[in-house]
């Protein structure tokens, strides 16, 4: 009697012992999801950025910026090889153009619409000065008291002849914006466009 | 049958009414797992006042017994109470009462014993009780592990923070909560181990690979974690702890509560929430580092010295932000951060979490079965399953403002089966097979391309551990474990990519479609690793002195992370490149461990040498930056292999200076070499050195006063990643400074607690610490956001706990 109840149990301990290599079989015989994983269209890119400064004085000096990423996410052409040329001493009304063409939307109109978490900050070596417009559309930071003008409606100022670059960054949820000195300042955010083009003035 | 017996027994004994009382009874008192003798067992007739001790043989007899069913209780000094119950008719001979006799189990019915359960017996190992992880209540997982010599944190600001044992850290560190190893995503630097630490009852953390039981890739090491034990008694208790922060404002709250039954069932549940604002440098706010912290768990089962039965869940639902001024826009903003010297962001204290910030779901469920043979030892068997939902936000625009950047589901079935062969305690044998699937799934819906892949996962793993113990002073080890990993990706490419890595040369078998988006590539990578791990070790005793050897050989397969990974880490300006030439890691390990203890002094020195070839790390690639699209330029790191060499050594002191004053010391050094290239190993933790004068008086309310110092020194081994960049705006050339780490610094805490009875059974203890008493300015190289801001400051804690 003993002995069948010691056989019994050392039975049963082996039985439970390979129950899990039963389970391995139901394991590699289930779950063969090979479904093709759905491929990713990112929304919201930004592939065409351009900046068209218009002289004041005359309409068919047009000088456009132009930087163009085929998918928004790989390192875009710029168009300033050679230099951009502009005409010393003029006066240029600059605005800007943002597009996706990837989804064929115009990114502008919805940073216009989030105006107040969004800024355009500009930088130049080639001796320009800039002020923002009367028109350029007004916004104001979260948690600011001071309205900032977006910098989308600007007017240039060339200087004498020179070589430089013109930078244009537009800064999304910055955390202080000063927008009434010089080509603007502002910290924190991030950039959602950051490049600067070769240029000559002539 | 029985019962018929039963009724004609009753009968017989109720009509002998007048048969006189002059039976024998005598047998043997056993171990119920070696079938050992056991002397001194006190044998008790429930009801009566005989009683008796059992002989050298174990052996036991009474005389002048009655013709009845008697109740006898067996106790012995090291075992369970049994009562069992005995026909007796006429004399009655070779009765056999087995007890449950064994360490293991000691602790588990001894309340406050202080034996303690280690994973290996020559391994480095360290262990944390209760009353110290409770110290750390509003604390993580890393806060608690890094007070051990040689363990080290890693953060990502100050809430994301993993452990680092030996410089090893994520995929190479592997958790084990309650019996099940974590499947939490634990690749990532900046994902932390998804475990509320007010449910542990006990850490146990293994340096090194030595604990096969758990896992052949431990390259680094093991974290044991273990929730409330179970008492078998029929009882109710439980505990609250309570905790208020005045840095960031937090309070945390926990409470347990379980309830024993006699018979042996059980069934207990633990729940704690957790609220932090926004924590703040000495001079400034880090804004956007608060924390939302819920976890709850449950478990019943059944447990009786032969068998146990346990069902467990658990649920940790945990929302960090991550330091605003961290989310920036490519090394232009870098650069500015590094050069201001104090974030781009500060904004007034809050609670509000916003993006970026990192939420992560995690259910684990376990059943398990345990039965013990007597003579033999004990089988386990366990199921268990995890799912764990990682979503990070970014700061997105318009309609994709709230939808998480990355959301990765990773589920995962584990199946195990283990014997324990302990019958006979000099030489015992574990045995074990472990079966893993694991489905991981990215969410298309984020709109941001895969920074990890779909795959689906198979591991299998077998193995044996033994321990002989030669006589009292000398004992070794041995362990030896298979595994299989199969790794089944799908994974989408973009051509500029596919092309750059000159993966079309090498791998164009794996495309599945070369077209299935414009300028992307189905690729269906697939990935054999077998494995094999060895560890052995020994012990010898020399008085005072004991020293452990230990050798290890693992293989780790690289994780999907280092394999596939493509995308931008916006909170570091990082884009990370995965790799799919990797190989698998393989390291030997060799430690040491010298012990010297007497009634005053407790000394531990750990040297260890770690040899790992293919040892996968992150480096910039060749250019060190890419443009982002349209947003400027951002790091380029790439995963890369070398061989590598890690040595060090730990060092523990405890003093006992008075009967009330101790003086405790850790002090880690390690050296990390990467062979192939010639420079040190990134990430290396520097010398650090704790040091800590404690004063307790049990007569005082068990009053307990102490003084921590930290000392970390600058770390000077670094591999030099600095590179030149062109500002575009300014045309000016600066050197880009990610490499060099901060200057040293020391810290000094404070901690109090008393305690008082409340009631007749019940404690409440109230604790006061400081931390960062001097409100010390500094930045920590282990801190992948030190470039952005200082750590945390001063913080006054207090902390309420009521046993009940």
């Amino acid at each position: 009697m003993k002995s069948n109840l010691l056989n019994f149990t050392k039975m049963k301990t082996i039985k439970l012992f390979i129950l899990p290599m039963l389970a391995l079989a139901l394991f590699a015989s289930c779950s063969d999801d090979d479904d093709s994983p759905a491929p990713v269209n990112p929304p919201e890119l930004i592939t065409d950025v351009a900046i068209i400064f218009t002289n004041a004085a005359d309409d068919t000096d047009v000088v456009t910026l132009t930087a163009v990423s085929a998918d928004g996410i790989v390192e875009p052409t710029l168009n300033d090889e050679p230099p951009l040329v502009f005409t010393a001493n003029a006066t240029y009304n600059v605005t800007v153009t943002i597009f996706d063409n990837v989804n064929d939307e115009n990114i502008l109109e919805e940073i216009v619409d989030e105006v107040d978490e969004h800024f355009f900050v500009y930088a130049t070596t080639a001796g320009f000065t800039m002020v923002r417009d009367a028109d350029d559309p007004v916004g104001t930071l979260e948690g600011s008291s001071t309205p900032h003008k977006l910098g989308l409606e600007t007017t240039w100022t060339a200087g004498a002849a020179t070589t430089g670059t013109i930078t244009v960054q537009l800064i999304h949820e910055p955390t202080s914006i000063a927008s009434d000195v010089g080509f603007g300042a502002a910290s924190g955010g991030e950039f959602d466009i950051n490049q600067t083009w070769d240029v000559v003035l002539q | 049958m029985k019962n018929i017996f039963l009724i004609l027994f009753i009968l017989i004994t109720s009509f002998g009414s007048s048969q006189e009382c002059n039976n024998v009874l005598s047998g043997k008192i056993s171990d119920f797992h070696d079938n050992s003798t056991l002397e001194n067992a006190t044998i008790k007739l429930i009801g009566t006042n005989k009683f008796t001790i059992s002989d050298k043989q174990g052996n036991f007899k009474f005389e002048k017994l009655c013709d009845k069913t008697y109740k006898i209780e067996v106790s012995h000094i090291a075992c369970e109470t049994k009562i069992v119950s005995i026909d007796v008719q006429g004399d009655t001979y070779d009765v056999v009462i087995k007890l449950e006799h064994h360490l293991e189990q000691l602790s588990e019915v001894t309340v406050n014993t202080t034996v303690t359960r280690k994973e290996t017996k020559t391994a480095q190992e360290a262990v944390i009780k209760a009353s110290e992880i409770e110290e750390f209540s509003s604390g993580s997982l890393a806060d608690i592990t890094e007070t051990i010599a040689g363990v080290s944190s890693l953060n990502t600001g100050n809430n994301i923070v993993k452990p680092i044992i030996h410089g090893l850290h994520s995929s190479r560190v592997i958790t084990m909560q309650n019996g099940v190893r974590m499947q939490d995503q634990e690749w990532g630097m900046e994902h932390a181990p998804t475990v509320d630490v007010n449910a542990l009852q006990e850490i146990t953390l293994v340096k090194g690979a030595s604990a096969l039981a758990y896992s052949g890739d431990a390259i680094g090491g093991a974290i044991v974690l273990k929730p409330s034990r179970i008492y078998k008694r029929d009882s109710l208790f439980g505990k609250t702890i309570a905790s208020y922060n005045s840095n960031n404002r937090g309070y945390t709250f926990s409470s347990s509560l379980t309830k024993t039954f006699e018979k042996g069932w059980y069934v207990g549940g633990q729940g704690s929430y957790r609220r932090f604002g926004d924590s703040q440098a000495p001079d400034y706010v880090l804004s956007n580092t608060g924390l939302d912290f819920k976890a709850f768990s449950v478990q019943a089962g059944y447990r009786s010295f032969e068998q146990s039965f346990n069902v467990y869940y658990s649920y940790v639902d945990n929302e960090i932000g991550i330091l605003s001024s961290a989310h920036i826009g490519g090394i232009d903003q870098f650069i500015q951060s590094i050069e201001s010297q104090q974030p781009a962001t500060i904004r007034d204290f809050t609670y509000d979490i916003r993006d970026p910030r990192q939420r992560i779901k995690h259910h684990l469920a376990k059943v398990e079965y345990q039965k013990r043979f007597s003579n033999l030892g004990k089988f386990t068997l366990q199921y268990d399953y995890q799912s764990n939902q990682r979503q990070e936000f970014d700061r997105r625009r318009g309609e994709f403002r709230g939808v998480p950047s990355i959301d990765l589901l990773l589920q995962t079935h584990g199946l195990q089966s283990k014997f324990l062969f302990d019958s006979n305690s000099n030489r015992k044998y574990n045995v074990g097979i472990q079966l893993q699937y694991q489905d991981n799934f990215a969410d298309p819906a984020t709109g941001v391309f895969r920074l990890i892949p779909d795959f689906e996962r198979y591991d299998m793993g077998a193995f044996v551990t033994s321990e002989w113990e030669l006589n009292n002073d000398y004992l070794v080890e041995g362990a030896i474990r298979y595994d299989f990993n199969h790794i089944d990706a799908q994974k989408i490419y973009r051509d500029f990519r596919w092309e750059e890595r000159g993966y079309q040369e090498d791998f164009a078998d794996i495309i599945v479609d070369e077209d299935i988006a414009p300028g992307q590539l189905l690729t269906n990578p697939l990935y054999d690793f077998h494995n094999i791990s060895v560890a052995l070790g020994a012990k010898k005793s020399f008085g005072n002195h004991e020293i452990a050897l230990n050798y290890s050989l693992s293989n780790r397969a690289p994780n999907p992370s280092e394999l596939f990974s493509d995308g931008l880490h916006q909170s570091v300006a990082r884009i990370e490149v995965g790799n799919l030439r990797l190989g698998k890691e393989t390291a030997n390990q060799l430690s040491a461990t010298y012990t010297y203890q007497n009634s005053k002094l407790n000394l531990l020195i750990e040297p260890y040498v770690n040899r790992i070839d293919n040892y996968i790390f992150i480096a910039p690639t060749a250019l060190g930056i890419r443009a982002q699209g349209q947003a400027g330029f951002f790091f380029e790191y790439e995963f890369l292999s070398t061989d590598a060499l890690i040595y060090g050594v730990d060092l523990n002191a405890d003093y006992s200076i008075t009967e009330n004053i101790s003086f405790q010391n850790s002090t880690a050094f390690i050296i990390g070499d990467d062979l192939d290239n010639d420079e040190p190993l990134i990430d290396m933790p520097p010398f650090n050195t704790r040091n800590t004068v404690q004063y307790q008086n049990k007569n005082w309310s068990n009053l307990s006063l102490g003084l921590t110092s930290e000392l970390f020194a600058m770390q000077n081994n670094f591999p030099d990643y600095n590179f030149l960049y062109t500002v575009p705006s300014t045309g000016e050339e600066v050197l880009v400074d990610v490499s060099t780490p901060p200057s040293g610094y020391h810290l000094l805490h404070f901690n109090s607690s008393i305690e008082t009875k409340l009631f007749k059974k019940n404690t409440l203890e109230i604790g006061f610490n400081i931390q960062n008493i001097f409100n010390t300015n500094y930045r920590n190289y282990l801190n992948r956001l030190r470039f952005f801001a200082d750590e945390v400051g001063r913080n006054f804690q207090i902390q309420l706990k009521f046993n009940y």
